[in-house]
């Protein structure tokens, strides 16, 4: 329902994985968050490029593939293609 | 009063610790070299405690509560909290005298960070920290910034704010000789569509402004175009605070290595101390 929803669910997941430690990691608990049908799947199944699209904090996306065991040459892909990539715009320290 | 005796700006890659021997070998010597070079200028100036600043990660406060700026304010700190780190779990002691005369001063002089106890240290301080000082004893300070929840504090904010840091270190005198240290930076972009880019033009650029102790055009830039080098180079900020703390003197560029496998440009700038700039 809002975007402060899914982030707290997927950061409160994040520490609850972090809490686990070696022991068996607790699936993700969307019970308590207000979320819509689509957020609620993107969470679950796990979609992360519309996880990224809906614009969850980088920081948490990047939090949750890790939890996901992706590297890095797994993830970029799925956010290349997540549709919501910004377009770029010229800078002032760019000589090329 | 205290002097700044010396300060240093340095990256934090978690893999510098995590994971060293993952970078070409000549990259992280020439990283890990200046940063024995940070060590050797603590033990001749006789650092009794440092000041740290850093990018909040989320380690310490959430979306539901996130100051600009917190200062914790503890005897110690616990760090770091990442198990994979490679860096042991420790108590690291403060000098809370000096942390609550900061947060004071910083207040007098028109700034309002928060305050913070229990603050936990996490990779962002620990991975610097570590090289600076291994057996983890020499007394610091933290300071968590937010660089990247927007809307977000400007650079040139961040660089008053490091001038009211400055003074109130400089106006302590519970100690003599006190160090300062940013950690963060340079590019990278973190759980975005660029995750792995370092944006090498942007790091050479801004580098090159602080060995020429002009800031002018990091200063008026705005935060959105910042936002171009990477959504993590944001943690420049504490670099920029840094320099300003330092009023702006230029600073050696011990090293520049843009480090693939670490997903981050690695850099370290040091600066000669008060005592250096005022005897010429």
């Amino acid at each position: 329902m809002t975007l402060y929803m899914v982030q707290r669910c997927l950061f409160d997941h994040l520490r609850r994985l972090e809490a686990a430690g070696d022991g068996p990691k607790p699936d993700i608990v969307t019970e308590g968050y207000t979320l819509t049908p689509e957020e609620r799947q993107a969470v679950t199944e796990p979609d992360v490029g519309a996880i990224y699209a809906m614009g969850v904090h980088p920081v948490i996306v990047n939090g949750f593939c890790r939890a996901l065991g992706y590297k890095r040459a797994d993830y970029r892909p799925l956010l290349e293609q997540s549709g919501a990539v910004p377009a770029r715009r010229r800078t002032r320290w760019q000589k090329s | 009063m205290a002097e700044i005796v010396m300060a240093y700006s340095a990256a934090h890659a978690p893999m510098m610790t995590a994971d060293p021997g993952s970078a070409p070998r000549q990259q992280a010597d020439n990283f890990f070299s200046a940063l024995e070079k940070v060590r050797d200028t603590a033990r001749d100036t006789g650092v009794q405690a440092i000041v740290m600043m850093t990018g909040e990660h989320f380690t310490n406060f959430f979306l539901d509560g996130l100051p600009q700026i917190a200062i914790g304010l503890d005897e110690e700190h616990l760090g770091p909290p990442e198990v994979w780190l490679q860096v042991p779990k420790k108590m690291v002691p403060s000098d809370a005298g000096l942390a609550a005369h900061i947060t004071a001063k910083l207040i007098e002089q028109g700034q309002q960070p928060a305050l913070s106890y229990g603050m936990k240290i996490d990779h962002g301080f620990m991975t610097v920290y570590y090289w600076l000082d291994r057996s983890m004893e020499l007394p610091m300070v933290p300071i968590v910034l937010n660089c990247t929840t927007p809307p977000l504090m400007t650079t040139r904010q961040f660089y008053d704010f490091g001038v009211a840091v400055g003074n109130a270190i400089r106006s302590y005198d519970g100690l003599e000789r006190v160090g300062l240290v940013a950690g963060g930076g340079l590019s990278h972009f973190v759980g975005e569509p660029r995750v792995g880019d370092i944006d090498e033009e942007f790091d050479r650029w801004f580098l090159d402004l602080l060995a020429k102790g002009d800031l002018t055009e990091i200063l008026d830039m705005p935060n959105d175009e910042l936002a171009e080098a990477g959504n993590g180079t944001g943690e420049i900020r504490a670099w920029v605070a840094l320099a300003g703390a330092m009023n702006g003197a230029a600073g050696h560029v011990l090293a520049y290595e843009p480090v693939y496998e670490w997903i981050n440009g690695m850099g370290v700038v040091l600066y000669d101390g008060d005592r250096a700039g005022t005897t010429g």
